[in-house]
């Protein structure tokens, strides 16, 4: 197909991948009334459920004495990253597959199609996040350094799924199983990470064991960072580094690998 | 200017799921994991820039895979490819629509892969709207398109973005015959003006109008590569030789492509067809035949019977939607053969200028008593053949008869 007028290849790729994450939005939302509000009902409706369900209950493991919004400030803390990293993850397994129809008749690279679904899901979090950021401003403001520290955690997060996703789209290509597989894994990893629920309330053996989740450092420093106001230990920004560097060398591995072998079998 | 040289694709088969899995990461072994399979072997091509270049072949011949390549879709496994200017290519049109949103939408998403901004596209869309001839359908659903309209968009966006080099894959056999027309049109303009079309086809008529030089794979080789006329020679022998083992049957399943009807033979047996072919006027066997050359057609039987007294064979030329063209018997013709005993074999031959209109076209062949097939009817075999009529360079007119009239303008 066409290649675009004179222009650098980093610009041409850029554009592509706008118009490619413009793309997802439009297909997601077409023909629905509520169209990208659905974005915030979902989020919205989790929150409400988890707190009628557990601010009782964890309101002493809270400890001291805490407002009616803790534990929904405890629990939006965590959920809004966590729900990033699973949407990156769940896409960019599926995103080869679902663009196929493109890569099979035009000249793409075809990271740019996670690229697309990493950007996509970046702008979800974002819209929900802005409106928890308004909340939280009002409700419990966070120093800023915290804050942006979050921001980057979350951004952390997301690299992270970005690198692991590419890793089963990849796969997924030739096992379909992944995807499915995809889909209880993370509804196991969620219960396994303390996102509704506080790590404190885990027996103490299942807390050693949280070592080995590479969620447990990203959602547990969002947790100090934002519902604490503290700084997260060092160790936990070591942690987060480690499973990011380690999802991208796995990432780029699977893919040059596969890559030619991916188009052969779309 | 598109230089193509040893190109050569190769795919692993696997035997299994997981031995993709088992490949990706290095434990898998030829023979037991998969296979490879080579659907284009050192495959060398040199385009000049401005020249209308034909690829032909047998399905299979590799053909789809070398134009992905080209565009950039597959990888290559060895061998260097080299396109200079912006490319724009046809290959299964418009797959890249999407079904859910609107005409205009699709445009406009395809044009920003493509790298083109909104305003360059706004530039274009009165441009695509009106070539394609879509009307109010454009800014509907493209799932609600008929198959022409969708191949109608797909075209008017192709062509709309003004390539310097053009490769279509089968882009005209899809869509009806006005629309073909106005693609063919649009085709020769491009050329014209000096883009750089590589075009792939079954359709040797097109191919035979459009192209300067023609390439021949055959088992994702270059079997040929030179004048269109030659080339169709060759595809004809290799056509030829893979039917020779098998008969008129093997005829009959090409003349069933076009048809999508099943050959029907019918018939008391009493004689039996053995075998049908076209003979083009340099006496080769052949199934694509120049409109107003002379051709021939050699019908092979057996006597299956004691004793048959004056056997009839006749032909029936009917085109692609079915209607009798023409029809003729050796009882009409006034030849007769006597009486044949069990075991004779007989040839017929119908030698004829071939003064037909370019276009696909079948051969019915019956073998009956007398006058028809009413009365004794040995054997009749429906669509026994198929016979391409090629447009002659220098003689275009519409129809299937070919009347060859004088024009003569008087002034007064």
């Amino acid at each position: 197909m066409p290649e675009s007028p004179p222009q650098s290849a980093t610009n041409k790729n850029l554009s592509l991948l706008v118009s490619l994450t413009k793309r997802e939005f439009k297909l997601r939302y077409l023909g629905s009334i509520l169209g990208s509000y659905w974005n915030l009902i979902h989020p919205l409706m989790m929150i409400l459920i988890y707190t009628v369900i557990f601010s009782r209950v964890m309101k002493a493991k809270l400890g001291g004495e805490q407002d009616t919004f803790a534990y929904s400030i405890y629990l939006c803390s965590g959920i809004f990253a966590w729900n990033l990293f699973s949407e990156v993850v769940n896409r960019c397994s599926m995103s080869l597959i679902e663009n196929a129809g493109f890569l099979k008749k035009i000249a793409l690279r075809p990271y740019i199609v996670f690229g697309a679904s990493f950007l996509s899901a970046l702008v979800n979090f974002c819209i929900s996040f802005s409106i928890f950021s308004v909340f939280l401003f009002f409700a419990r403001p966070v120093d800023p350094l915290h804050y942006v520290l979050a921001l980057l955690v979350t951004v952390l997060l997301g690299l992270f799924g970005l690198g692991f996703g590419i890793f089963l789209g990849c796969i997924n290509v030739f096992l379909r199983d992944v995807q499915q597989m995809v889909a209880l894994l993370f509804q196991l990893w969620f219960w396994f990470t303390p996102i509704v629920y506080l790590h404190g309330t885990l027996p103490e053996f299942v807390q050693k064991l949280l070592v080995f989740n590479p969620a447990f450092p990203f959602i547990e420093s969002l947790h100090t960072l934002i519902f604490h106001n503290a700084m997260p230990p060092l160790r936990y920004g070591g942690l987060m580094l480690f499973w990011t560097v380690v999802a991208g060398l796995i990432a780029a591995y699977t893919y040059k690998k596969s890559i030619s072998l991916v188009r052969d079998n779309l | 200017m598109i230089k193509v040289e040893n190109l050569t694709k190769q795919y692993v088969i696997y035997k299994r799921r997981l031995s993709a899995l088992k490949h990706l990461f290095g434990f898998a072994k030829e023979g037991r994991d998969y296979e490879l399979v080579r659907p284009l072997r050192n495959v060398s091509i040199e385009v000049p820039t401005g020249s209308v270049h034909g690829i032909i072949g047998m399905n299979g011949a590799g053909k789809s895979t070398l134009l992905k390549i080209l565009t950039g879709v597959l990888d290559k496994t060895e061998g260097s490819i080299s396109i200079e200017g912006r490319v724009a290519s046809l290959l299964e049109l418009g797959t890249g629509f999407h079904p859910d949103l609107t005409g205009r939408e699709n445009v406009y998403i395809n044009g920003s892969v493509l790298g083109f901004k909104n305003q360059e596209i706004d530039q274009k869309i009165a441009g695509i709207l009106n070539f394609a001839e879509l009307g109010d359908y454009f800014d509907r659903p493209v799932k609600t398109y008929s198959s022409g309209m969708y191949v109608r968009l797909a075209f008017s966006f192709a062509v709309a973005v003004e390539p310097e080099v053009l490769i279509i894959d089968e882009a005209l056999s899809v869509g009806d015959a006005y629309f073909q027309q106005k693609c063919l049109k649009k085709i020769q303009e491009f050329r014209d003006r000096g883009t750089t079309i590589l075009f792939v086809s079954h359709d040797l008529g097109a191919v035979r109008m459009l192209c300067e030089h023609v390439t021949l794979l055959s088992h994702g080789q270059v079997v040929f590569s030179g004048a269109p006329i030659q080339a169709m020679d060759l595809y004809n022998d290799i056509i030829a030789g893979q039917k020779k083992l098998e008969d008129v049957q093997a005829r009959a399943d090409k003349a069933r492509e076009i048809e999508g009807t099943s050959t029907y033979s019918s018939g008391n047996e009493k004689m039996r067809i053995l075998s049908a072919k076209l003979y083009n006027d340099r006496n080769q066997e052949s199934v694509a035949v120049v409109s107003g050359s002379a051709i021939c057609i050699k019908i092979d039987a057996i006597v299956n019977v004691d004793s048959i007294d004056n056997p009839t064979c006749g032909i029936l030329i009917r085109d692609r939607l079915g209607y009798d063209v023409f029809g003729i018997n050796t009882h009409q013709l006034g030849s007769k053969s006597g009486t044949l005993k069990k075991g004779d074999k007989v040839t017929y031959q119908f030698d004829m200028d071939l003064n037909i209109g370019p276009g696909d076209y079948t051969l019915t062949i019956a073998l009956h008593s007398f006058q028809s097939h009413i009365e004794d009817n040995y054997h009749w075999l429906e669509r026994a053949l198929l016979i391409q009529v090629l447009p002659t360079p220098g003689f275009t007119f519409v129809g299937v008869a070919r009347l060859e009239p004088k024009a003569t303008i008087c002034q007064h």
